[in-house]
């Protein structure tokens, strides 16, 4: 072989080599890339109804938690309707999803009233709230933003997926799709077999 | 003839005053038990218009809400009513950025019902609008027109 010749080949296996590895690098995975663990939440106890309730009882269940107030004009009852949603399309699989609901509104949601307009979302909306002490607390853990003064509130509006040990591993905006919640929450559910 | 000019002049004069549309206005499904609901809507105006008041008969009373969403986070405060003012152009009451708040429902609002709001223009003039209760999730419908002056 020439030397022409030998580099024309050498050429030719490099391109070939290139549009291989382009190729590669774009073909779309079948598998979905895991989940990162996020440095967010921990194990926390607040008011559900007349008892209190502990994420440990939670345990084995993916969550999905989000905090707001009943008197919240559009993001909340959206965020309970987004629930709503996720376990319709979830169908049997709704059964290892706890979605909660953490008022941080103690004064005006009562544990009875939240209970209550939870319920109209879905029975299995765990709905809470607790003392302002005990609010902040968990507020923290998640790094979650609220302020309450009469009609001026703020509060950041989030939903986190937890994984079965209580991990946060997805943190959706207020634009992220049903679709997208219950692709999470089957990851996780997948990741746990 | 000019008499004639004069008068079609003072009618489209009045008639432009009077250019407040309100389009899409539409409640977010909410339970029973909610003792407050926000109504979204667009407005056009053909020039500042100040509200001089704001009734439902569902609500004992009806306000004016802002909101801002910086990074996450939602701010609502009330504006007072002396600032109810509707500049010439477009105002937008949509999900994050503002709204009218139905306070202290005197009655619970459903999926498919058509809530009554008058607002009362400075002029005297009352603005009603007929805001559809629907699911939050799904797509907006067809634009629906409620641009009625009385």
């Amino acid at each position: 072989m020439s030397r022409v010749k030998r580099l024309r080949v050498a050429i030719l296996a490099a391109l070939l080599l290139s549009a291989l590895l382009i190729a590669w690098s774009q073909w779309p995975s079948t598998a979905a890339k895991p989940l990162p663990v996020l440095p967010l939440g921990d194990v926390f106890e607040l008011q559900r109804g007349e008892a209190q309730w502990s994420s440990q009882s939670a345990t084995g269940q993916v969550m999905l938690v989000n905090f707001g107030y009943t008197h919240c004009p559009d993001i909340c009852p959206m965020t309970l309707a987004k629930f709503r949603a996720v376990e319709t399309a979830l169908g049997e699989q709704a059964k290892s999803l706890v979605p909660v609901f953490i008022s941080i509104d103690p004064v005006r949601d009562t544990p009875a009233h939240l209970q209550q307009y939870a319920a109209y979302f879905s029975p299995h909306i765990v709905a809470l709230t607790g003392t302002e002490s005990e609010l902040a607390a968990v507020a923290k853990q998640f790094a979650a933003y609220y302020s309450v003064a009469g009609d001026e509130v703020s509060h950041s509006d989030y939903i986190y997926l937890l994984d079965q040990q209580g991990r946060a591993r997805v943190l959706y905006d207020q634009q992220a799709s049903v679709d997208a919640m219950v692709a999470g929450v089957q990851q996780l559910l997948q990741e746990a077999l | 003839m000019k008499y004639a000019i004069v008068v079609i002049s003072l009618v489209l004069s009045a008639w432009a005053q009077a250019g407040v549309q309100v389009l899409q206005a539409w409640i977010p499904e909410l339970p029973p038990v909610a003792k407050q609901a926000a109504v979204f809507a667009e407005l056009h105006s053909d020039e500042p218009v100040r509200i001089s008041a704001m009734n439902s008969p569902v609500a004992e009373q009806v306000v004016w809400h802002d909101m801002m969403n910086h990074a996450g986070q939602l701010h609502m405060m009330a504006r007072a009513p002396a600032d109810w003012q509707l500049p010439a152009g477009k105002t937008v009451w949509a999900s994050g950025q503002g709204h009218l708040m139905l306070v202290h429902l005197k009655q619970p609002l459903r999926v498919g019902d058509a809530v009554p709001i008058t607002l009362t223009l400075a002029n005297g003039q009352q603005l009603q609008i007929n805001a559809q209760v629907r699911s939050s999730l799904r797509p907006a419908p067809e634009m629906s027109h409620h641009h009625h002056h009385e």
